[in-house]
């Protein structure tokens, strides 16, 4: 028996699969792309760098796998970038454990934090909180997120602000050679399948829309904040 | 864009005072913010709003947006217990901002010929916004809404300029992140 794809399954399709992964990765697109990669240490993985299936609610996993039936371009480009994505994943967190435990993130942090007490008029609590052993984890996520300027909000800005360059210069030392290695092939390699994903998807997607005559996204209803 | 102050309406007021409260308590942004502001659940649009309060560096609002902003909290955020540390944070956060509180009562602001018309339209509390504006029309200050429909609309019937969020954040380009 032959099957007929129609508009509606194909507007359920955009809706529901196609638009989330598109959005998702150009989402990932974007904090690359600022060289941001969005690393927590805390959960040992990244904010907005995802496995693609997670940026669809599960209420619709039926519309991806029939999507995914008639269409193998995406269970394969899904298996590609989640690969790419899971050695980075790996190669990141080999990197941040390594910089985190470093005897030379320890001495200039400290060597920073005496500068700052001394040239600044720092209140005790203010001290107190950047004296916090813990901070050198925030601090390690800062060095591979390459953050800039952070906002008075986060309790690590006197400290980051003034000296996030020597901080980023460590990774510079040989001690950390061989991570860095694997970290940066890896994260070129996801750079490449994301934007290569992103450009077939999107292709395949605009295929659909004039085979079948439906638009990308469609205007939503308003609803009130 | 390159704005350094502005008078905040009780949106972005509780976006900006969300996002501080979540980065202190090390929440992830974008979905406790998205509580206060749907579209903030978007990553990149939280992002570009962090990136805009802390380009600000003055915060100018009302008595009456901060009320209009307590009942928000409480409606939207539902922080229950927590909620006094919110409110630790946020005015620790907001002393940080330079917060510049200033009063205009329903009398005066009734008795300005320019303005009294509006209270009947779009409220008390956003013509006394509005009623700001004009009086720092010399410092060039603009409000910053969410409200596209009536008090922005309102606004630039008198004059006054008024920037939308979602244009401002919009408009952000995807340089170098500056947080």
């Amino acid at each position: 028996m032959g099957y007929l794809l129609s508009p509606k399954i194909i507007r359920a399709w955009f809706d529901t699969v196609l638009n989330p992964i598109i959005k998702g990765l150009e989402t990932e697109l974007y904090f690359l792309d600022n060289n941001n990669l969005t690393w927590r240490g805390f959960i040992s993985s990244f904010d907005a760098l995802k496995p693609l299936f997670s940026f669809l609610s599960f209420h619709y996993k039926a519309n991806f796998e029939q999507c995914s039936q008639f269409n193998p371009i995406l269970p394969e480009s899904i298996d590609k970038h989640d690969g790419a994505l899971a050695k980075l994943n790996d190669s990141c967190g080999k990197l941040f454990d390594e910089l985190k435990q470093s005897q030379i993130l320890k001495d200039v942090y400290e060597q920073k934090l005496e500068k700052l007490s001394k040239d600044l008029i720092l209140s005790e609590q203010t001290v107190s909180k950047l004296s916090n052993d813990n901070n050198l984890r925030f601090i390690a996520e800062y060095v591979i997120n390459d953050l800039d300027d952070l906002d008075i909000a986060y309790t690590l800005s006197p400290i980051w602000n003034l000296f996030k360059d020597e901080f980023k210069a460590i990774l510079e030392n040989n001690e950390f050679k061989d991570s860095m290695l694997s970290f940066n092939n890896s994260l070129n390699e996801f750079k490449a399948v994301v934007k290569e994903t992103c450009t077939n998807l999107k292709e395949f997607r605009n295929n659909l829309s004039l085979q079948y005559g439906e638009p990308l996204v469609i205007p939503r209803k308003k609803r009130a904040v | 864009m390159d704005i350094k102050a502005a008078i905040l309406d009780s949106g972005p007021l509780l976006i900006a005072l969300s996002l501080n409260y979540a980065v202190q308590q090390e929440i992830e942004k974008s979905e406790f913010v998205g509580k206060a502001y749907s579209k903030s659940k978007d990553k990149i649009y939280i992002d570009k709003a962090e990136k805009l309060f802390s380009n600000l560096q003055t915060f100018y609002s009302t008595p009456h947006v901060v009320g209009e902003v307590i009942g928000l909290v409480r409606s939207k955020l539902k922080l229950k217990n927590e909620e006094a540390i919110f409110w630790a944070k946020s005015i620790e956060y907001l002393s940080k901002k330079n917060f510049n509180e200033q009063f205009i009562g329903l009398l005066e602001l009734s008795k300005d010929s320019k303005i009294s018309d509006l209270i009947p339209q779009i409220g008390f509390v956003d013509s006394e916004l509005i009623k700001l504006a004009i009086k720092m029309t010399d410092k060039k200050i603009p409000i910053l809404s969410i409200d596209r429909r009536t008090l922005a609309n309102k606004a630039q019937h008198k004059n006054v300029n008024v920037l939308i969020m979602d244009d401002v954040i919009h408009q952000f380009e995807s340089t170098k992140r500056k947080f």
